[in-house]
C-alpha cells in the first residue's frame, strides 16, 4: 500500500517512536515505577480501525491524526511533571512528534494553520 | 543578492513579529471590547477530542485511557475490561459537567496518583469537549 518512499519515511518515524518508547520506559524506572506491556499488534490495529485503511492517503491521514495527537498529549503532560528532566522528555519528544505532523501535513497538501500556537 | 536580502529581511520580520510584545507593553486607553464566550459546542468539542485526547483515549475502545462512549452519569473506574490506578479506583465520583471540568483541569490534584497527567488548560476547550462528551452519552442511551 506504501509506496517505497513513504515507507522508508515511515520506517524512520518507527526507529523515533522506539527511542521514544525507550526513553520513557528509562524515565519511568528512574522514577521507580514499572513500564506497562506493550498490547498485541492485531489489538492496536482493531483500536485505530486499520482494516478501514484502503490506500496510502488513507494510511497518512492517520498517522497524521495519531502525530498531532501524541504532540498535544506530551505538551498536556507538562504541567503536572514534577522535574525538569521531564520537562524536557516531554518537550523534546512533542518536538519530534510535531516534525513528524508537519511532514505528513505536507505529504497531504493540508494548508499550513493559520493561528499558532497550533498544539498544546 | 538582491533576493538574498530580502530573504533575510522576511525571515527577522518573521521572528522579530514575535519578539514584538514586549515593546508593546503600554496599556491602550482604549481597551477592545470584550466578547461573550462562545456557547459551548460539541462540534468543536470534536475536534478538539480527537486533537487533544485521542492520543489516548477513543468513544468504543479502551486504549491508555478508558473508552468515552456514555461517560455521562458513569462512575468514576467504571469502564469494564480497564486496568485503572489505585487513585480512580479510590475517586468516589459520578461524571457530569462539573465533574469532568474538575478532571480535565488537573487529574493529578482531583485524583493523586492516578496515570492521567495530561490536562486541558483551557476553559472553553474543556466545556466543548464536555457537550461533545455529554452529546455522545444521550445518544449511547
Amino acid at each position: 500500500m506504501l509506496s517505497p518512499e513513504v515507507l522508508k519515511t515511515a520506517l524512520t518515524f518507527q526507529g523515533h517512536h522506539k527511542q521514544h518508547r525507550d526513553d520513557l520506559i528509562a524515565a519511568i524506572k528512574r522514577l521507580g515505577g514499572s513500564p506497562v506491556s506493550p498490547k498485541a499488534l492485531k489489538d492496536y490495529a482493531t483500536e485505530l480501525g486499520a482494516a478501514a485503511l484502503k490506500d496510502q492517503a488513507g494510511v497518512l491521514r492517520l498517522a497524521l491524526k495519531l502525530e498531532r495527537g501524541a504532540t498535544n498529549a506530551y505538551l498536556g503532560l507538562i504541567p503536572s511533571l514534577a522535574q525538569s528532566d521531564l520537562y524536557l522528555l516531554a518537550a523534546r519528544t512533542a518536538a519530534d512528534e510535531a516534525f513528524h505532523a508537519a511532514v505528513l501535513g505536507n505529504a497531504l497538501n493540508e494548508a499550513i494553520p493559520q493561528k499558532a500556537p497550533m498544539f498544546g | 543578492m538582491r533576493s538574498v536580502a530580502h530573504a533575510v529581511r522576511v525571515l527577522l520580520t518573521t521572528f522579530l513579529i514575535g519578539a514584538a510584545p514586549a515593546a508593546q507593553s503600554a496599556p491602550s486607553p482604549h481597551p477592545a471590547p470584550q466578547t461573550a464566550p462562545l456557547p459551548d459546542s460539541p462540534s468543536r468539542g470534536a475536534e478538539i477530542y480527537e486533537a487533544k485526547c485521542g492520543a489516548c483515549h477513543s468513544l468504543d475502545f479502551n486504549r491508555v485511557g478508558p473508552k468515552h462512549r456514555g461517560v455521562f452519569g458513569r462512575k468514576a473506574a467504571s469502564v469494564p475490561g480497564f486496568h485503572y490506578s489505585s487513585a480512580l479506583k479510590k475517586l468516589n465520583v459520578t461524571w457530569n459537567a462539573v465533574t469532568l471540568d474538575r478532571w480535565l483541569q488537573n487529574p493529578t490534584a482531583m485524583a493523586p496518583g492516578t496515570a492521567m497527567g495530561f490536562r486541558l488548560s483551557d476553559q472553553s476547550e474543556r466545556a466543548d469537549v464536555i457537550a461533545y462528551l455529554r452529546q455522545q452519552s444521550a445518544q449511547h442511551k
